[in-house]
């Protein structure tokens, strides 16, 4: 079977910023610690990313289930949020990278949500790396929101019309550091047939260069989306698929 | 009861309602009460084991050199590339190595090292520094409260428990020279004692324990006693017997904090290089 040209065509990364805080504590520092050193590590690995070529980056800054922390520990991510805004703002201006926070931000301090929604303006027509935060995100929250969405709309519950309406499209692959090996309510549907990759770095460890390793191995992966060799795409093993169940019906006809 | 009882019960109680209030009120508080009880050691050992004056630049170097750093590292949060935390604590280890050499190495009649530090006493605080950083260090984990408890159940079983076997069981001496009262039942006593209290505070507020638990929380109460013992041999070298009246029918604060300050490194390097005895 002739390979497919693109099968390394990869679109949307998302990451799993997991282990600041254990980091910390191996440390004998404060959990807040890690995450404050974490945020340092996170302009590296947009750089990167845009480098590499990928076009979208999802990054797993707070869930909805991260509420149950200490509360200085939520106050700190909340406020570190806002630091990396304020820090980066200019850079993913000049980078051309087009900024999104995803998730329920009418949590956070209202000179945060002004801070958002004018970064968010500001990079909205920008072409290069789109860097999306999922802030106070819940991935069953986000597709109970969107199924509600098309109802509202009146339109029909579908596959297609659920994709359509999310505001995140298929990750490719998703990576989580911190050597803990689940999804935890992150992206669940889009991440349907992604790749995983665990990583037992712990997040403020992890380099650029542990993040081109992984984007290599990745590359190196054989993605078949049901299929029986490699696949580019889901869509395409959905067409092989529509024929295959069309001559089974038409065999069965007969 | 003696006169001598009741001050000590008064005393314990005051301690104890001491250490509950500051713990009630947080992280912070402890912290202040952990740097004022060391300025209050270091103003003991100066005042009573050297017999110098506070406005001289040996006291007041001395006391600068425990503040500024704890001060820049618990309440500034000084950053640092490496793993500070971790240095402080080989530092007590390698203080504890030392006092453990002193201990069991050099003869009762031997001053050299207190005639050396009655010279030049402004490096004691520095010798004081890592351990007042370790029980910083300890009020950094996520669950400061129950590991610092458990370190004060652990040292005072072993005190308690030693008393109590000492005085029913007692008849062999342990080691007369450096502390005549003390006896090897007791030791034993105190030994068992503590790691039976250690084992259930752990198991119940901490983590489930096994045989291993058990077998490390014998050692840190040996430790402690061991720390115990050269505090005693310094004393006696210095020709004092309390290092200070500060605390009716106990002493001076030193004499209580003694062992619990020789026992913080060894307990914070088990939380940190034991598999399992530090859970996040």
């Amino acid at each position: 079977m002739p390979r497919d040209p693109d099968f390394s065509n990869l679109s949307h990364v998302a990451v799993i910023m997991d282990g600041n805080g254990r980091w910390a504590q191996q440390r004998s520092h404060l959990r807040v610690w890690g995450h404050i050193r974490g945020a340092q590590v996170v302009s590296g690995i947009v750089q990167e990313a845009s480098d590499l070529g990928i076009s979208e980056l999802t990054l797993y800054a707070f869930s909805t289930e991260n509420w149950a922390r200490p509360i200085n520990e939520v106050r700190t991510l909340f406020r570190l949020l806002e630091k990396f805004l304020l820090r980066e703002r200019k850079r993913l201006i000049d980078n051309k990278v087009l900024f999104r926070v995803v998730g329920d931000i009418s949590v956070l301090p209202v000179e945060t949500i002004e801070l958002i929604n004018e970064l968010e303006n500001s990079t909205k027509n920008n072409r290069g790396l789109k860097l999306n935060f999922a802030f106070n995100y819940g991935g069953r929250k986000e597709i109970v929101e969107t199924v509600n969405k098309i109802i509202a709309k009146n339109e029909k519950v579908t596959h297609e019309s659920i994709r359509d309406n999310l505001d995140l499209s298929e990750v490719d692959l998703l990576i989580r550091t911190g050597g803990e090996k689940r999804i935890s309510n992150f992206l669940l549907w889009q991440t349907a047939y992604s790749e995983l990759y665990f990583s037992s770095t712990m997040w403020p460890d992890f380099t650029p260069e542990e993040f081109k390793v992984i984007i290599e191995e990745y590359r190196n992966r054989e993605r078949r989306f049901g299929n029986i060799s490699r696949t580019s795409c889901l869509e395409k093993s959905n067409l092989v698929a529509i024929k295959n169940k069309e001559i089974i019906a038409s065999l069965r006809g007969n | 009861m003696s006169s001598n009882t009741v001050k000590r019960i008064l005393s314990s109680l005051s301690i104890f309602i001491i250490l509950a209030f500051s713990f009630y009120l947080g992280r912070w508080a402890v912290l202040s009460l952990l740097a004022l009880i060391m300025i209050l050691i270091m103003d003991e050992i100066f005042r009573n084991f050297l017999k110098k004056k506070r406005l001289s630049f040996n006291y007041i170097f001395s006391q600068l050199s425990i503040l500024i750093p704890f001060i820049l590292l618990f309440f500034f949060q000084i950053d640092f590339k490496f793993d500070i935390y971790g240095f402080f604590v080989h530092w007590g280890l390698l203080n504890n190595i030392f006092l453990l050499i002193y201990l069991f190495l050099v003869p009762m009649n031997d001053l050299t090292l207190i005639e050396r530090a009655k010279k030049r006493p402004f490096l004691l605080g520095l010798f004081y520094l890592p351990f007042l950083v370790c029980f910083g260090t300890i009020l950094n984990f996520e669950m400061w409260e129950r590991y610092l408890l458990a370190l004060f159940v652990i040292n005072y079983s072993m005190d308690t428990g030693g008393w109590f076997f000492g005085r029913k069981f007692g008849k062999h001496k342990l080691w007369p020279a450096v502390s005549p009262k003390k006896t090897v039942e007791g030791l034993i006593g105190g030994i068992l004692t503590s790691a039976c209290f250690g084992s259930l505070f752990w198991n119940y507020y901490i983590h489930p324990v096994n045989l291993y638990f058990f077998i490390t929380f014998a050692i840190f109460a040996f430790l402690s006693q061991m720390g115990d013992l050269v505090q005693s041999k310094l004393k006696r070298q210095f020709g004092i017997k309390d290092s200070s009246r500060m605390i009716p029918g106990h002493g001076g604060l030193y004499d209580r904090a003694d062992s619990v300050i020789f026992l913080a490194p060894f307990f914070v390097a088990a939380l940190r290089y034991i598999k399992g005895y530090y859970i996040a």
